[in-house]
């Protein structure tokens, strides 16, 4: 198991390395100057001269690389054009506060799946199972800004709809929480029906099966049984879910703009329609190094409930 | 020491009768070979008897062991060994464990390492500590053997559980399940004949979910009365007959929904069938060597 976590770690780095090439590439590659957009059009040749010089941006492309490397590995990733200040600053609060309807979203769609999915495994073809697989399907299909723009005009005066604008202020916790039920429903209703269909299938055919007649045929009583059956349904929940927190924490982009959440789906947003290129850059970057933590993290979680996955 | 008895067995899945008024007799102390090919009804038979089908099975009749529901002492007293130690066994956890799980819930005491050196495991430490996917195929059938007669059972219902297995693999599989009253459950007739006659041994041959010829192996096997019967000796493969010189029963037989409503259902595909095998169901007859056939 810790030579699997090793192995896993390890092989993390290179895909990391990977994504800080291909952010940085993508930004070289993206139309627009970056000197014209900090000095303006009317900038005279020295004052350009300068910048360029300062900015670095006169040296070889992979040295380029190589020091906006080191400065991000150092936490320094460079100052807003837009709003001049650090960047690392602006994505930390906003990485906060994105984490935090993530976890809300997670945790609505972990409870909401699992339990509509063993419904619909413990009911199938009957009316409460046809009911669940029906929501299940009906969570999945809706479009995500159209449940945001419905839930804010079935809300309007009795729950915050937005205005949120820094999670760690001193509001409390309950305003937290007030601000948080809507966007958390709207972002975390996809993930619940995937959830809730993969538990679904996966019960559905763990108790038809083999495994669970000849565990019943050892004479072990229904809820060891059942125990049994849930174990073995969990790698591919882990699957599923780990995918879904990922995309979680990506940043639900429609919902934080809808609900004005400021995560970083809301300052990435705001920093494209303002060509602010250094936040875009670290954005995109923070949340790639999101999506690969938590793929380690469900790998091992994976590997530990799993030993065929451990070899 | 109990044998199991079915009784009038009937199994309705969907509508479409799969197992017809079936009667069996494991013999205390004996063996029970049951053939029949795919489909005809032999996997559900015992699954009935055990009391394992699901809610979309309708059952009736009874399986009674030592005058008791069959299905009430299954674990205990009834271990079942499944064709496929692949899916039989759960994959997270390990082997021992699951013995012990069952010794626990039987409120049995014993010792899964010694459990499995009794089901013939060599290393038997070893496989106690491992999970399924890292046995060899062998070695999981008798971990799942070690499994299903972690309580001693008096009787083994073993389904197809040498088929998968190479013939010396499967001999020395048949002599561990042998130790018991046995309901041998296969498509091959000739296990009956690889069983020997060092216990009583009955077979019973199934066609199209009923019991169409049952009796002594010795008798059965010399003697089938039953034409199914006497197809399936004669296409049973030999030392030295090329397999195309080997007789085929012509046609296939009939799926459980499509099957005839009156007369004989192995009529259509019978040489010797007459004008009354397709219009009365012939009834099992004879004294201990039975055959329901009109011919």
């Amino acid at each position: 198991m810790y030579s699997f976590v090793l192995r896993r770690v390890l092989l993390a780095l290179p895909t990391l390395l990977g994504v800080t090439l291909v952010v940085f590439a993508t930004i070289k590659l993206v139309p627009g100057d970056p000197v014209t957009s900090l000095l303006g059009p009317a900038a005279t040749p020295e004052a350009r001269r300068e910048l360029v010089a300062r900015l670095g941006l006169d040296d070889p492309v992979p040295l380029q690389y190589l020091t906006w490397l080191r400065h991000a590995l150092t936490g320094d990733l460079g100052v807003s054009i837009a709003r001049q200040r650090p960047v690392t600053e602006i994505l930390a609060a906003a990485l906060g506060n994105t984490l935090i309807l993530a976890a809300a979203a997670f945790a609505l769609a972990v409870a909401g799946g699992l339990a509509l999915g063993a419904a619909g495994a413990a009911f199938p073809g009957r009316l409460p199972g046809r009911i669940c697989d029906a929501l299940a399907t009906a969570a999945v299909s809706a479009p995500q800004y159209a449940v945001a723009l419905v839930l804010v005009a079935l809300a309007v005066g009795r729950l915050p709809t937005g205005g949120m604008h820094d999670a760690f202020a001193p509001g409390g916790a309950g305003d937290l929480l007030a601000h948080l039920v809507l966007p958390a429903i709207a972002a975390g209703l996809v993930p619940m029906g995937l959830i809730a269909r993969t538990a679904r299938t996966a019960l559905a055919d763990l108790l038809g099966g083999d495994l669970v007649e000849h565990l019943r045929a050892r004479g072990l009583p229904g809820r060891v049984v059942l125990a049994h059956a849930a174990h073995n349904a969990v790698p591919s929940l882990l699957t599923i879910g780990g995918l879904q927190l990922a995309y979680l924490v990506e940043g639900a982009v429609f919902v934080e703009t809808v609900f004005s959440w400021p995560g970083v789906g809301s300052a990435l947003f705001q920093a494209l329609s303002q060509r602010d290129l250094p936040v875009v850059e670290a954005g995109v970057l923070v949340v790639a190094v999101c999506f690969v933590g938590v793929n380690l993290l469900v790998d091992v979680a994976h590997a530990a409930v799993d030993p065929r996955v451990r070899a | 020491m109990s044998g199991l008895t079915i009784s009038n067995l009937t199994v309705t899945i969907g509508g479409v009768r799969v197992v017809d008024g079936v009667d069996l007799t494991v013999p205390a102390g004996g063996t029970l070979v049951l053939v029949g090919e795919s489909g005809s009804g032999k996997s559900v038979t015992v699954r009935a008897a055990l009391g394992l089908l699901g809610r979309r099975a309708a059952v009736t009749g009874t399986a009674t062991f030592g005058g008791v529901d069959a299905a009430r002492v299954r674990g205990r007293s009834i271990g079942l060994v499944a064709q496929d130690p692949t899916t039989a066994l759960d994959p997270l956890r390990r082997v021992g464990a699951q013995i012990a799980e069952v010794l626990r819930h039987h409120r049995t005491g014993g010792d899964p390492v010694a459990l499995l050196a009794r089901a013939g495991v060599p290393d038997p430490a070893r496989v106690a500590r491992a999970y399924p996917h890292e046995l060899s195929g062998g070695l999981r059938q008798r971990a799942l053997i070690a499994v299903a007669t972690a309580c001693d059972p008096e009787l083994v219902v073993a389904d197809e559980a040498t088929s998968a297995l190479d013939p010396g693999a499967a001999e020395r599989v048949l002599a561990l399940l042998t130790r018991r009253s046995l309901l041998l459950v296969t498509h091959d007739v000739g296990v009956a004949r690889r069983l020997g006659g060092a216990r009583e041994t009955v077979v019973a041959v199934m066609y199209a979910g009923r019991i169409v010829e049952q009796g002594p192996a010795a008798a059965v096997l010399s003697a089938p009365r039953h034409p199914y019967t006497r197809g399936l000796l004669a296409a049973e493969p030999a030392p030295g007959v090329p397999r195309g010189a080997l007789p085929v029963i012509p046609g296939r037989p009939p799926e459980p929904g499509e099957r005839p409503a009156a007369g004989c259902a192995f009529a259509p595909r019978c040489a010797l069938a007459r004008d009354v095998c397709l219009r009365a169901r012939p009834e099992p007859a004879g004294g201990t060597h039975r055959a329901a056939c009109h011919v």
